[in-house]
């Protein structure tokens, strides 16, 4: 995976801000900038070990989803969700989505842990 | 603040057992409706058997230190032993269909390494609306909403 000089380049005019500013703000050195540039790849040498062994790219395997994003896919599922159908509380849904990132046992787990604290069923 | 587990090795154990002895069983009420994704509480995990007169599954309690204790005038049916206090034993549930036609229906769902059946939630709603208890009125839109959400997020569409 290479680092992109013309999207750096195209981001930081977007943004209205200089390369200067941009490498002070993030504490990165121009050498280790361009250092990074020239690179022909910005991954660990043994991603791409894995990824041959595997026989794909390495793109994937790597995560590109962040906290932020999936949050919002989350918050668009949920309104969509409410707007086509008559749901008694938004929150149901809300929760329901948030639970369905989490592995059964560890939804499970949180039912008998609050259940039991509470004593309500 | 970290909670303490609750369900630990030994519930898994218990599951491991009756799945490596073939005894056919399904998880039914809140906790069931908990591991497909409902935002419920629960104080613990209803099993429904098949046959409680399983001899395999007498066997696998006898090998947990834990017994079944039949329904009587003063009790409910009970599974008690220190490995499976998180476990109630239920031989019916209102509202849905026999054990057999329910089960083709369950959902399967992973706990560790193990794939466990679950009845699937909207014979969760038909029970609990069957039973029509004031706690039961309370949860019964909670699980409405989930099913919905259920039926309509890519991940858990069928």
């Amino acid at each position: 995976m290479k680092l992109s000089g013309n999207k750096i380049n195209r981001l930081i005019r977007k943004k209205k801000v200089s390369l200067n500013r941009l490498l002070q703000k993030a504490g990165v050195s121009k050498t280790a900038y361009y250092s990074l540039i020239h690179k022909q790849s910005v991954l660990p040498k043994s991603i791409h070990l894995l990824a041959d062994a595997l026989g794909v790219d390495t793109g994937q395997m790597l995560d590109r989803t962040s906290p932020e994003i999936n949050i919002k896919k989350l918050i668009w599922q949920m309104n969509k969700i409410c707007k086509q159908f008559s749901i008694s509380e938004k929150e149901n849904v809300w929760h329901t989505l948030l639970l369905l990132q989490e592995k059964p046992i560890i939804r499970l787990e949180r039912a008998l842990i609050r259940g039991r604290k509470i004593n309500f069923h | 603040m970290v909670e303490k587990s609750i369900f630990t090795k030994k519930e898994l154990n218990f599951l491991k057992e009756l799945k490596s002895h073939n005894i056919s069983f399904m998880i039914v009420g809140l906790s069931a409706a908990a591991l497909q994704g409902a935002p419920v509480v629960t104080q613990d995990i209803d099993i429904w058997f098949k046959d409680v007169d399983d001899p395999s599954l007498k066997k696998v309690l006898r090998k947990l230190n834990a017994t079944y204790v039949p329904p009587s005038i003063n009790n409910p049916p009970l599974i008690v032993g220190e490995q499976i206090n998180l476990f109630d034993i239920v031989t019916c549930v209102h509202g849905v269909k026999s054990f057999e036609e329910e089960l083709v229906k369950a959902v399967d769902i992973r706990i560790g390494r193990l794939k466990i059946k679950v009845l699937n939630l909207e014979s969760i709603i038909k029970s609990k609306k069957y039973l029509n208890r004031a706690k039961d009125k309370l949860v019964i839109p909670v699980l409405e909403d989930v099913l919905l959400t259920l039926q309509n997020n890519p991940k858990t569409q069928s």
